[in-house]
């Protein structure tokens, strides 16, 4: 359902740009596509990180039914799930609420303590007993001003993820609610009070998850928002999601993310 | 315990008063030494408590000017499972 296009082809479709504080990262929503993908980009930062604390500014996410956005960091040393995956935002359709994740291969679990999120999976293994294929840990944020289109009706947020050989938290500060030091020369994020996931617990982080892109997309439908199209209130619009996605151009002028800045610290 | 003016050299020592010492004979710190004790022993506490700690290291920004020089636009479908994938 989705037809990744290069960065020449992007730009001339007006899927990228910039203006002097933000960049736009769109899909098309002009044209129907019944036979192929609807055109959408995928970036992978050239850069590799190992550790750190990544900071995202984003002012406006995809959203909509039929989308599948992420902002996420996937190892690049190894195939998946060797080198693990980390899902920052991530949802589908009309989700209200940020699933925050990790994916890794067997031995790696969390308490789930820690955080003011939801936690709906504890086994980060993708092949875990008693948990869905590929899901992993998982941690839902309880707020909806996380995700989608209340994120997007208050100017976004703030997402900061710390990733040390201890743990991994994210922290979600909807706008205007971010502590002054996260834009500082020196973010302290022991500072910022309870996350919203805290990943910790018999897991060797260091081993579970190297070398990391930092990924930014926007899919449609798939083994996600496609599988869970006739549960959600999605389903009233069409059949299935393929079919939405297909014909309906304009419902895709909200698909699109709006970022403000991107910094990655280290110690 | 000697501190400088700046307050960022600093030298702790440990004196060994031996039994039987008269209380006036025992040297005494100053009420910014106690204080300065106190706060070097609470930072080293926190600092030791756990792996986090406060980032001074800009590894790499992102900003609108050089955005997208810094991502691969990445159009070929990787051979994984489409959930983990993330395609569609």
């Amino acid at each position: 359902m989705v037809n990744y296009i290069s960065q020449s082809a992007a730009s001339s479709l007006g899927l990228i740009r910039t203006d002097p504080t933000s960049v736009y990262i769109g899909v098309d929503s002009t044209n129907a596509y019944p036979s192929t993908g609807r055109p959408s980009v995928r970036l992978e930062s050239k850069r590799t990180f190992q550790r750190g604390l990544f900071i995202l500014d984003v002012a406006h996410m995809p959203a909509g039914c039929g989308t599948w956005p992420a902002f996420w960091t996937l190892g690049s040393s190894a195939g998946w799930p060797h080198a693990g995956e980390i899902d920052i935002i991530e949802g589908v359709n009309d989700a209200t609420t940020n699933l925050m994740a990790l994916h890794t291969t067997p031995g790696c679990a969390i308490s789930g303590a820690g955080g003011s999120g939801n936690v709906i999976s504890r086994n980060c293994d993708v092949n875990a007993a008693g948990q869905s294929p590929n899901q992993g840990c998982s941690i839902s944020d309880a707020r909806t001003t996380s995700y989608g289109t209340v994120l997007n009706s208050i100017g976004g947020g703030i997402f900061a993820t710390e990733w040390n050989s201890a743990f991994i938290k994210v922290w979600f500060f909807p706008r205007g609610q971010a502590p002054a030091d996260v834009f500082s020369s020196n973010p302290a994020p022991e500072t910022w009070g309870t996350p919203a996931a805290v990943f910790q617990g018999a897991c060797n982080i260091d081993e579970k998850f190297r070398d990391h892109r930092i990924i930014i997309n926007t899919t449609f439908c798939g083994d996600w928002a496609g599988s869970v199209w006739a549960g959600s209130q999605c389903r009233t619009k069409a059949s299935t999601c393929a079919e939405w996605v297909r014909n309906n151009p304009a419902a895709f002028r909200e698909a699109y993310w709006r970022i403000n800045s991107l910094k990655v610290w280290s110690q | 315990m000697s501190q400088d003016a700046s307050g960022y050299k600093t030298t702790i020592f440990l004196q060994v008063i031996e039994r039987g010492t008269p209380e006036s004979s025992i040297p005494t710190m100053t009420y910014s030494q106690d204080i300065f004790i106190m706060k070097f022993l609470l930072s080293s506490l926190l600092l030791g408590r756990s792996v986090s700690a406060f980032y001074t290291v800009l590894a790499e920004t992102y900003t609108p000017v050089d955005f997208f020089s810094k991502f691969n636009f990445y159009t070929v479908r990787p051979p994984l499972p489409s959930r983990a994938s993330k395609f569609s």
